[in-house]
């Protein structure tokens, strides 16, 4: 073979080999980025209409591991002291007066808006999602990553990470027939405390015209939390890890 | 240059716009936890009722009054959550006040719906005292596992309910395998005068002792009751989603001595006894278009046969007949008597279908949920059909209408209730 094609030959595999990304590893980081494995935090869901009205809800979260996450509605008064837990697959709601837990999907909305259940229960994306490829996008990498199962809300997403401190900036849901449902906005990264992270997410979808949804997130911090506490005992309880 | 300023007044002052500005706050003293806080709600339910006076429980309940027609009713209602937690220890206590006002005239009632103190050790054992609502069971509009709960109103399963008084247990382990929880919740509950003496006879304390479990994605719960001068009465239940949108629930129940008074037409009255089971299966799926569906079959062994039923509406019929030509009252009583019991149950006969429909967020309102649901008696195929739409506009405020319509012959299940037709309104406002 000819000089100048080797040279063309080694010049091509600089950016490929450099490009070798674990992209698995590379979620791992994203979700130890987002959360600690274990934490606590608060939250506020803002649901505005197209004629602006605002909607909102404030919850307090707890999650550990990569699939375990519960969380208790603080306000409006109308939802306060509801309580939704979710083990991996399963999803509960428990409200008091009816007194007891009833299951959910992933795909309904507790509190209506853009966001639906598994956005706002979301788990390691590490638990739900592989990683397919990475592609350089400049400033960041882009992940295509595909669900592990039948039961993940997203059939595929998009997600943007930034290349210093892996976090994402953008997510793109995707059908499994290849069509956008929702795109997630990560932005206002700020330090909590140990953990930086974005410290809101907007949303909005192309089958939901004109209505969006932010989350807010405060008080991020790493908590000790028993496997008890993610079960449907619990529940009723929750009020009292506050 | 007038015209642009006008425009961009508009613009600005425009809801969207002024949305769209609004930056996203979060104020931390919305988080700030208080030991004791109060919660509940205030509601007012006025309600129109068309009777059919003809129908036996229209004679029945009405008896010794002559109310207008259509009959108006007003419903108001205060149920008060306090809460105080300190450490480990919790107190609780719902009260719930009625205020009624009636052909009959006005009417009131305060009770304590629960009142307890709940220690917790440790995050895996609690330990309960006093009164409170236990809530087995999976089933939706019915539950023959839950012994020892009120009836629930299957016109309104999510109504809170009067509990009952019981020392306590429970402790869960989340072992990691197949078995993802376990929770043993073991109780015992005296018997007297004024506490808990319709679970059984004074003196005679119940145990119950409840398992649950999440098995390979499954909730399943034994149960078992004991005690109480009642026979033994075990229940078991499931719930599992089969797929994201489609959640399967199964619910069994036996009492071992379980009886019921049977009366003839002619208003001989026997007991039938003995080991009777009660059995529910249901599905709660998800549609494409964002509604959700409720649908149950429920089939209780010891409820009446069609047949049984004609029999006491006739019963009821000529007992009334002899009283207002004689003025014995006799069988009448004995008809009032078995109203007030198994025979006045919101669901006597043996066969029951529920479904219910609903969709949120519906025609582009969001916080509007309209439903419509059907129960109905497939042994006479006697139905209620009811209308509902829930909205709120706000944070603390809910409303909801409600039109029901019933429908069946005379003697028969939902022919012979007191009313043909009922809408009423619900107005909530949280505490």
């Amino acid at each position: 073979m000819s000089r100048p094609w080797l040279c063309v030959l080694a010049l091509a595999a600089v950016p490929l080999s450099a490009y070798a990304i674990d992209g698995e590893a590379l979620l791992k980081q994203v979700d130890r980025n987002l959360n600690p494995p274990t934490y606590e935090a608060y939250r506020k869901i803002i649901n505005i209409e197209p004629n602006g009205k605002r909607r909102e809800f404030v919850m307090f979260t707890v999650k550990k591991d990569r699939d375990k996450v519960a969380m208790l509605f603080l306000s409006p008064a109308t939802e306060k002291g509801r309580t939704t837990l979710r083990l991996g697959d399963n999803m509960w709601l428990y409200i008091p007066n009816v007194g007891k837990p009833v299951r959910i999907t992933s795909l309904q909305s507790v509190v209506g808006g853009v966001f639906n259940n598994a956005d706002i229960l979301s788990v390691d994306y590490s638990a739900e999602y592989s990683v397919e490829r990475v592609e350089d996008a400049g400033a960041e990498n882009l992940l295509h990553l595909k669900a592990k199962n039948r039961t993940v809300a997203y059939d595929r997403l998009r997600m943007w990470v930034t290349k210093k401190s892996p976090q994402p900036t953008k997510i793109e849901c995707v059908t499994a027939a290849g069509i956008l449902v929702k795109t997630l906005r990560f932005k206002d990264i700020k330090d909590f405390g140990g953990i930086t992270r974005p410290a809101t997410v907007e949303t909005d979808s192309p089958l939901q015209k004109g209505y969006r949804s932010t989350m807010i997130f405060a008080n991020v911090k790493a908590r000790a939390l028993k496997d008890e506490v993610f079960t449907l005992a619990y529940m009723p309880k929750l009020d009292t890890l506050q | 240059m007038r015209r642009l300023l006008s425009l961009a007044a508009v613009l600005l002052l425009s809801p969207s716009f002024v949305g769209a500005q609004e930056e996203a706050t979060f104020d931390l003293s919305e988080i700030r936890k208080e030991p004791t806080t109060i919660g509940g709600y205030l509601e007012v339910r006025p309600g129109i009722y068309a009777p059919d006076r003809n129908a036996p429980y229209y004679w029945l309940r009405t008896f010794g009054h002559n109310p207008a027609s259509p009959l108006l009713q007003w419903d108001s209602a205060l149920q008060l959550d306090v809460k105080h937690q300190a450490g480990g220890t919790t107190l609780f206590s719902r009260t719930n006040s009625n205020l009624r006002h009636e052909y009959r005239g006005w009417s009131t009632d305060t009770r304590f719906y629960e009142a307890y103190a709940s220690v917790r050790p440790t995050q895996k054992l609690t330990l309960d005292m006093g009164k409170k609502s236990l809530r087995w069971g999976k089933g939706y509009a019915w539950n023959p596992a839950a012994f020892l709960d009120r009836a629930k109103d299957p016109e309104d399963p999510e109504l809170a309910l009067e509990g009952i008084t019981f020392v306590g247990a429970e402790y869960t382990s989340a072992a990691g395998g197949a078995v993802k929880a376990l929770t043993v919740s073991p109780l015992v509950a005296p018997v007297f005068s004024g506490i808990n003496d319709r679970l059984g006879s004074a003196g005679r304390p119940l145990y119950g002792l409840k398992l649950y479990s999440l098995v390979h994605d499954t909730d399943l719960d034994l149960i078992a009751i004991s005690g109480g001068g009642r026979g033994d009465r075990y229940g078991a239940d499931f719930s599992r989603n089969l797929t994201p949108s489609l959640e399967v629930h199964g619910e069994w129940g036996r009492d071992t001595r379980a009886s019921r008074p049977i009366v003839d037409a002619a208003g001989s009255v026997r007991t039938a006894g003995g080991s009777t089971d009660a059995y529910l299966m249901g599905v709660r799926f998800i549609t494409p278009q964002e509604i959700t569906v409720i649908a149950e079959y429920y089939r209780n062994n010891a409820g009446y046969s069609p047949a049984e039923m004609r029999d006491f509406f006739d019963f009821t019929s000529a007992s009334r007949a002899t009283f207002e030509a004689t003025g014995d009252r006799t069988a009448m009583d004995r008809a009032l008597d078995l109203a007030e019991g198994a025979y006045g149950r919101a669901n006597a006969g043996r066969s029951y279908l529920y479904v219910r429909a609903s969709r949120p967020d519906a025609f582009g309102v969001t916080q509007l949920t309209p439903a419509v649901m059907l129960t109905m008696n497939l042994d006479d195929r006697t139905f209620t059909l009811t209308q509902e739409a829930t909205y709120k506009p706000e944070g603390r405020l809910e409303l909801r209408g409600q039109l029901s319509i019933l429908s069946g012959a005379r003697s028969s299940d939902f022919g012979a209730k007191a009313n043909d037709l009922r809408a009423d309104l619900r107005v909530r406002w949280f505490l």
